[in-house]
């Protein structure tokens, strides 16, 4: 027999009564669901703003063709730019030292890109907006611009000095005192290459600052024609046999699988959560079901079916799952926010745009309502197989 | 029902809670089972009501051979054609008087939930408890548990409403007010009971009374002078004293044999009697 409307209102009633009946033991069963949904949801959300962010910046790789590097961290020996720079079908080249470091005022300190570079460079490939100040030129030293999240978090200007630090000391000099000539916008482009967070100096004293002069990280090149980008690679790997040398396609195939598995397995660690959520619920059920073996019995007798005593029990876990999925989606979203002010000073370098993405939420809100039914269903089914004489008997 | 029997255990473990009942309830009937604890009447109830399944022997409930259904279709039949009040009342404490007097009428599916909340008030009104409607169980004193439980057994019209000790758990008044009830329900409104009780008061209202005893059915009551005995073989002391007066009892019986006071009939028939007791308390005869 199919449930009538009548029959499903009374199931409401009984079960909505007893959610409210056991105030305590309900509110700790939705704290769990929302808690497992609020943290599958925040770092989802998270995980979706990093992977867009990264996939947008990516795809701006547009000037630089090729990207000739070293297996260390700063090993190319900068003749291989003037090299290239002469070889045919090459536009332009840029010699850059890239190292994570620490940009420090007082007692504040902020992670950072350094990045080293000379004045003709900083005009070709970075896609710099100065919004105050000026770029250097190449007769200065000890100067260095910094954009402006770096500038808002230590609190300094043009002007100011700031102390420049390689996050890992190998060599040189370690750290030294930098003016601070310029702010830029938030993201500065070098070569196409987007670094958020970044404080740009003078080449030779970023090299001397890791102890590599006359050697960078990356050769930035772009082509004339990049139909040629294959021909121009493989002649570099020719004549320097240890440059290693990556297309763009490469590059933002790799990126993409790399972010796309880490968080893969950040949001994997939520479903810890989840699982948690799913025994609160199965316990809940269960004590439910204990507490209501009489009233199984007195349903039986009056002619309630297995499928309605089972239908009850679920009710009650559903309404509960709904409650802490919508909760645990408010705190998601809200956790996000969060998430995003803390991770700069977890170490990452840029600022993770949070988009709420319905997809993002209907999985969420789905994830605790089906944990809600699956958590349920055995003990239900059990409470649906209790004899209604030994239910009767039960005090 | 025919020839049902209901044993618990196996295996030499075996324990007759009915031993090959036979039992019919003609439509209109106050049918009270006397009988004391342990003697199978609750037994005999369940397998009335479909709650409980014979171990042989076969249950027809209003027309409908009920040993062959199952699980499902027993609800069905429950539902709509057995009434059940219990001792302890049996109400669902989460939902109001009214509510518990709507359940059975909702879980029928004939009823919408408007038409249920309409019935269910006359029928609170019926039993007396007009104005409490929106109380819960555990607001109500015992005797109006017990309406608010017999109002929810009608709730359906049912072939028959089953009662399993109505009054064990109420006071005098409210047990009067009770067994007042039924037999109006009864008598005036034609309903069919059958109540399974050791209190004698209960037999009352009755139309008809049968007995149980170890899972036995009787229409009259057992022998009381051998309840009496077996009763009092397990009273220590008792089983001496007994022996004692039938001692008495013996020679009584042959000095009136001796006089002529009694033919020899019928001291053959006192002879045997005493006979029998003897047995009961162990003797050797």
């Amino acid at each position: 027999m199919a449930p009538t409307r009548a029959m499903i209102r009374m199931a409401w009633t009984f079960s909505a009564r007893d959610v409210r009946l056991h105030k305590f033991r309900s509110a700790l069963t939705v704290l769990a669901i929302s808690v497992g949904v609020a943290s599958f949801v925040s770092l989802r959300l998270v995980s979706v703003g990093v992977h867009a962010k990264v996939r947008e910046e990516v795809e701006q790789l547009i000037s630089a063709d090729l990207i000739v590097y070293g297996e260390g961290a700063c090993d190319v020996p900068e003749f291989v730019c003037e090299f290239v720079k002469s070889m045919p079908y090459v536009e332009d080249v840029a010699s850059v030292v890239i190292v994570q470091g620490w940009v420090e005022s007082g007692w504040r300190k902020y992670m950072a890109n350094i990045i080293g570079c000379d004045a003709r460079s900083l005009r070709n490939f970075f896609n710099l907006s100065v919004t105050e100040g000026r770029a250097f030129s190449d007769e200065e030293r000890g100067v260095a611009l910094i954009n402006e999240d770096v500038a808002r978090s230590l609190g300094v200007g043009v002007g100011k000095s700031v102390v420049i630090k390689p996050q890992v000391v190998t060599g040189g000099q370690g750290s030294y005192v930098a003016r601070v000539v310029g702010v830029v916008r938030a993201t500065a482009k070098v070569g196409g290459l987007s670094i958020f967070n970044c404080c740009i100096v003078p080449l030779r004293d970023a090299q001397e600052l890791v102890g590599a002069k006359g050697y960078v990280t990356y050769v930035l090149v772009k082509l004339s024609d990049r139909s040629c980008a294959k021909l121009v690679r493989r002649e570099i790997r020719r004549v320097f046999p240890g440059a290693l040398v990556t297309e763009q396609k490469e590059i933002l195939m790799v990126i993409g699988r790399v972010v796309k598995t880490v968080t893969g397995m950040i949001v994997a660690t939520t479903l810890i959560g989840v699982v948690v959520a799913f025994f609160a619920v199965a316990n809940t059920v269960m004590m439910n079901v204990r507490e209501h073996i009489r009233d199984i019995g007195i349903l039986k007798a009056l002619g309630a079916t297995s499928r309605y005593v089972m239908a009850l029990f679920v009710l009650e876990a559903l309404l509960m799952s709904t409650v802490g999925g919508l909760a645990g989606l408010a705190l998601g979203v809200v956790g996000s926010h969060a998430l995003r002010r803390l991770l700069p000073r977890l170490g990452v370098s840029f600022a993770v745009p949070i988009v709420v993405d319905s997809g993002t939420l209907t999985v969420g809100f789905l994830l605790a309502v089906g944990v809600g039914a699956l958590a349920s269903l055995y003990p239900s089914w059990r409470a649906s197989k209790i004899s209604p004489v030994e239910a009767l008997r039960h005090e | 029902m025919t020839n049902v029997s209901k044993v618990y255990g196996a295996n030499g473990h075996a324990v007759y809670a009915l031993r090959h009942v036979s039992l019919e309830i003609k439509r209109g009937e106050l049918l009270v089972v006397m009988g004391p604890s342990g003697s199978g009447k609750s037994t005999l109830l369940n397998i009335v009501g479909t709650l409980d399944r014979p171990t042989e022997g076969e249950v027809v409930v209003a027309g409908v051979r009920v040993s062959e259904l199952n699980e499902d279709a027993l609800s069905r039949v429950r539902c709509r054609t057995v009434g059940f009040v219990f001792q302890f009342f049996n109400l669902i404490n989460n939902l109001t008087a009214l509510e518990n007097v709507m359940l059975p009428m909702v879980l029928s599916g004939d009823y919408t939930t408007s038409e249920a909340r309409e019935k269910a008030r006359e029928l609170l009104r019926l039993v007396g408890l007009e104005g409490l409607e929106e109380r819960r169980p555990t607001q109500l004193s015992g005797g109006q548990q017990q309406r608010v439980a017999i109002a929810r057994a009608l709730a359906n019209d049912p072939a028959i409403v089953l009662m399993d000790e109505p009054t064990g758990s109420v006071d005098a008044e409210a047990a009067s007010k009770i067994l007042s009830l039924v037999r109006w329900l009864n008598r005036v409104r034609g309903h069919t009971f059958m109540i399974v009780t050791h209190n004698p008061d209960v037999a009352a209202i009755a139309t008809r009374v049968v007995y149980i005893r170890d899972g036995v059915l009787y229409e009259r009551p057992p022998e009381s002078a051998m309840e009496r005995v077996k009763a009092l073989r397990d009273l220590p002391g008792a089983r001496l004293a007994y022996l004692r007066m039938l001692l008495v009892e013996l020679r009584s019986l042959l000095r009136r044999l001796e006089s002529g006071a009694i033919g020899p009939q019928d001291g053959a028939r006192e002879l045997e009697r005493l006979r029998r007791v003897a047995r009961e308390l162990g003797v050797r005869v």
